[in-house]
Formats: C-alpha cells, structure tokens, sequence
C-alpha cells in the first residue's frame, strides 16, 4: 500500500463568475521515502491540491466534491475536524512558499518551533528537540538563533527556520509548496540539497510542488505535470526529461531550458490557459497545442500508460504506448 | 503627550494609593460647627454642608472612581476581546450575530444604555459596573474582530494550521498577541472615557451612595449649594477632568508611538 494515495481528487472555487475547477480529478501515489515534483504554471492548480490534502483549503469560497485522501489506506477527507489535527504536521507537515510570512513576527525562533514540539512531542524538554530541529534543517549556530526574532533572519535562514518546524513534528511526509521561489539562486540550491538530505537521513516522503523543472530534476524521483487541475503526464524524472509525452511537457521542458525558435526567438508555450468557469469538453490544452486535431477537441481526455511508470492524458502523445 | 498624560494620571493613582496619608481628616468625619466653610487654613478645598473636609473627600472619591472604572473597563475588554476575536474568527452567523448586536449597541447613546441598565439594576456599585461594561464592549468588540479578521488570513496562521493547531491555540498564540498596541491604545482611551461615565451615572444618582463619595455623586450633592458654596463642585469636577485629560493625553500618545503608520 502506498503511504498517500490520492484518487481522483476534485475541489471547485466559487467565484462571482462561476464555479472553478481548480484540482479536477488528480490521482497519484506516493510512497515512503519517495520525491514526487508536482509542476504547472501558475494557476494550474498545484497549491489547491496540496491545500486540499491537509484539508487547510479555505471554506468557503473553495470546497473538495469528490475524490480520495487516503493516508495509509485511511481517507482523511472522511475525517471529523478534530482528527485532521494529529494528522497535520505529526503526519504530514507542510513547508509554504514565503518564509518572510510564514512566521509568527511577534514570536521567537525557539518558540515557533517548540510550538510544533508541544503540540505532537511532549510538553517537557522541548528544548533538546528544537535544537536538535534547527540542526537537522542546517541553521548554523542554534543556540544562538533560539532567541532572535524572524527579522532579525535572512530569507534562507528562514526558509530553514520553516523547515525546521515542519521537522519538529516528525513528519513522514513533507509538502513543499514551491519552497524556493523566495529565495536567490545559491540558497536555492542549497536548500534543495537540504530536502535531498532530509530524505535520504529521515526516510521522508517529498510532495515538491513547483513551477521550476530545474528543482525537479535536482530533487524528484517522479514528476507529475499539471495542466488546468488536471494530471497530464505522470513519469519516472529522466524519462520525462529525455523524452516527454505531453506535447504539454515538452513546451515547458523547451521554455525552461531556454531553447530558441527557427527564428532565434526564446520558445515559450503560446497562449494562455483555458477559463476554468467553463472548461472545453475536450483536452484543456487543445487550444495551445501545436499537434491538437478534431479528437483533441471534442473527446473527452484518455489515460495512456506508457509502461515504466508512465502515464499520460492526451490523444495524440509524443510517445506511443 | 505621554509623559503629561502619566504625570496627570501619575497625581490621580498618589492620589487614590496614599488618600489615607494625604488626607487631613477622614471623609466622612461630621463636624456641623464647620459647614459650607471655603477654601482656606485647615481645610484647603472648603467643607461641604455637614462640615466634611471637601478635600479628603476628593482623595478618597479618587479611589472610588478609578476602581470602578478599572473594573468597568475590564468587564468590556473581557467581553469585547472574547465576542471580537470569534466573530472575526469563525465568521458566519455567528460574526452577524455578535456585529448586530454591536450595531445596537452602538447605535444608543451610550449614556441611555448605563442609566437605562443603572436604573433597572437599583443604584449601586455593581449596576455601575454592569452598565459601563456593556456600554464599553462594542466598541472594542469591532475593533478586535476588525484586526483579528486581517490577521487570520496571514500566512503565519495558515503555517500554524499545517503544523497541526487547533483554534484556540492559533487564536491565544497567534492571534491575540497581536492585539496589544490597539487594545493599550483603546484601553487607555476607554478608561477616560469610563471616568466620564461614572461621574454622570453618580451625578444622576445612579451610582455609589451615601456616605461613599466618588467624584460624580460629590458633584451631585454639591449641585444645590452651587451658589452659596461652589467649591463643593469645583474640586471634584477639577478632578473629573484632570484624570479624563490624562488618560486622552496617554491613549493619544500611546498610538502616536505604537501605530506605525502615523510614524514620521
């Protein structure tokens, strides 16, 4: 059994202008000690899914209709409230985006990580584990940052910091909601090292979104690539890389390794994605898609294994099963 | 600002903490051979009808008055910070429940609510207390839903849920620490006016009674010697005001220093 199955998960906003599918119908499996980079471009979706895992989706405007959250077999979308509260951080703990916000200002370090000890640990002698915490997220000197504040910090110190307390609960599973985006390129890099360490040393299992292939094929196993709440292509990361099935894929893989046109233009995925009020019956992508045909539009989405753990949503791959 | 303001309020509490040294007699020592005498040797605030030292009494009304607004302001921030932070918290029903209510509130004067409350209740310390407690909650009450509404959206909250918090740790932990610049700055503001109110729930004769003096009812029952002997309403009234300008000064000025944006 997989350590998190999630099965044709679906959560709609409603806006003034209608319902959003934002996730619509993502299924995928992750497994102990496993990297799944979850990539897509703004608004596919990526954060509506992790939000919706922890059950954290704001309720309204957003709301989950279908689907399964099984952790261990266990559907958490079926839990009350109160025993989604044990399941967050001591289960699955979460590392947001931004983490000149994602701490407390009025709070110190130690305290906000001895939040996470108290609430999943123990109530006494939290102090060993915080330290033990801070060390293990790679903050120099602990002791000393126990008593500083989140301004007192730089951007990857806090990101650490952030990390730390997502390790304070002892997590088996950490969602990494786009964890580097904040941060320059070195201390990217250097935390991604990091999460590649905390796997290997904790046997932690990574959900990474992303919109950075760059970061994934630094730190996934798999890579699942998403497109307007929609799965298109699921697949082993070197693969996906030497030969993407998605047209999909391909265009993000072209625009990220900064691959030129005929005409010496940098080669970017024309257009913009569908309006999500009012979804095309067929493929999302159909529009901006240099291979689409008359199936393309009018059928409904298949799913194409393509062998060796690939999957693919498309009528027309760029690989044939 | 707040340096005036403490020194005021600073005179005000000497006042209520040493009125048993500071006093020349006891307040409510009779003495018929001295009554209506003015200001002057022996008795530097005059004597009021009964011969009653006017000056001990407005030391020992002091601490009347201030423990009673104390108290009164309390009772509204325990109200107004409770009813605050769930309806800006959990929102809904609840949140336009507890906001009508405070749209009620607020749409009395506050004055009808503490005599209308003061008169059903009897007079009396503790109907004093009910009264400007109700009359002081909403207005904190909006003020604590309006930040708490801003703060919960935060990402620091949101991290907190992840990490496993329930409501109310987020809410104590996260939430209302928040709150104490705006909260010093309204309490400080409150208390002046709670002074205010006092003095004219006891003015009406709907506070403390007699023999107790509190600065209000000492107004009260100096009203008809007004002309014969006006310091019977000077002194107390002088201290009325002295301890409502402290408290404005030091509300005022709190929220120069603490609110940012009204920084230079």
């Amino acid at each position: 059994m997989a350590l998190l199955e999630v099965g044709d998960l679906r959560v709609e906003f409603r806006t003034a202008r209608g319902r959003v599918r934002a996730v619509d119908g993502v299924s995928f499996q992750l497994d102990r000690g496993e990297a799944l980079a979850v990539v897509g471009e703004s608004g596919s979706g990526k954060t509506a899914l992790a939000l919706a895992i922890l059950r954290l989706l704001p309720e309204p405007p957003a709301r989950v209709t279908g689907g399964t959250v099984l952790l261990e077999g266990r559907d958490l979308l079926e839990l009350y409230p109160e025993e989604m509260l044990p399941v967050r951080g001591r289960r699955i703990a979460m590392v947001f985006q931004e983490p000149a916000t994602a701490l407390n200002p009025v709070l110190t370090i130690g305290e906000q990580v001895a939040e996470a000890v108290r609430l999943h640990r123990t109530r006494r002698a939290v102090r060993p584990l915080v330290l033990e915490a801070l060390a293990q997220a790679g903050i120099p000197d602990p002791e000393r940052r126990l008593g500083q504040y989140p301004h007192q910090l730089s951007g990857g110190l806090r990101q650490r910091v952030v990390v730390a307390m997502a390790l304070a609960c002892g997590p088996e599973i950490l969602i990494a909601d786009e964890p580097t985006t904040a941060l320059d390129v070195t201390v990217q890099a250097r935390l991604l090292d990091l999460l590649t360490f905390l796997r290997a040393r904790l046997g932690l299992a990574l959900l990474l979104i992303t919109h950075d292939l760059g970061v994934v094929a630094r730190t996934a196993d798999r890579v699942a690539v998403m497109y307007a709440g929609k799965l298109v292509e699921t697949s082993p990361v070197r693969p996906l890389f030497a030969q993407p099935a998605h047209p999909y894929s391909l265009g993000l893989l072209e625009a990220s390794r900064l691959a030129t046109t005929p005409q010496g233009d940098l080669a970017t995925v024309a257009g913009s994605p569908p309006d999500l009020t009012d979804p095309p019956p067929g493929c999302p992508f159909e529009p901006r898609c240099p291979r689409a045909g008359r199936r393309c539009r009018e059928e409904p989405l298949p799913s194409l294994l393509l062998g060796g753990g690939r999957a693919v949503a498309c009528h027309r791959p760029l690989v044939g099963p | 600002m707040v340096a005036t303001g403490l020194a005021l309020l600073g005179a005000v509490a000497g006042a209520a903490i040493g009125a048993p040294f500071l006093a020349p007699v006891h307040p409510e020592q009779l003495s018929l051979a001295e009554s209506l005498e003015p200001p002057g040797q022996g008795h530097p605030f005059g004597t009021d009808y009964y011969g009653r030292d006017v000056l001990s009494r407005v030391l020992f009304g002091a601490r009347v008055s201030l423990c009673i607004s104390l108290a009164a302001q309390l009772v509204a921030l325990i109200v107004g910070v409770a009813l605050g932070a769930v309806a800006g918290y959990f929102g809904g029903w609840v949140d336009a429940l507890i906001m009508r209510s405070v749209d009620v509130f607020l749409a009395l004067p506050d004055l009808l609510i503490a005599i209308g409350i003061a008169a059903a209740l009897g007079p009396g310390v503790q109907s004093v207390l009910v009264a400007l407690g109700l009359v002081g909650w909403p207005g904190l009450c909006r003020l604590v839903r309006g930040e708490v509404l801003s703060l919960r959206e935060r990402d620091f909250v949101q991290a907190a849920r992840a990490i496993g918090a329930g409501d109310w740790w987020i809410v104590t932990r996260h939430i209302l620490p928040h709150l104490a610049a705006p909260l010093l700055v309204a309490t400080s503001l409150g208390l002046g006016s709670r002074i205010m109110q006092e003095a004219s729930l006891s003015f009406l004769g709907l506070g403390v009674q007699p023999p107790v003096a509190s600065w209000g009812s000492m107004v009260h029952y100096g009203l008809r010697w007004l002309s014969r002997a006006p310091w019977l309403v000077v002194f107390p009234g002088l201290a009325i005001a002295v301890a409502v300008l402290g408290f404005n000064l030091l509300g005022d000025g709190l929220r120069d220093i603490l609110d940012p944006r009204l920084r230079e």
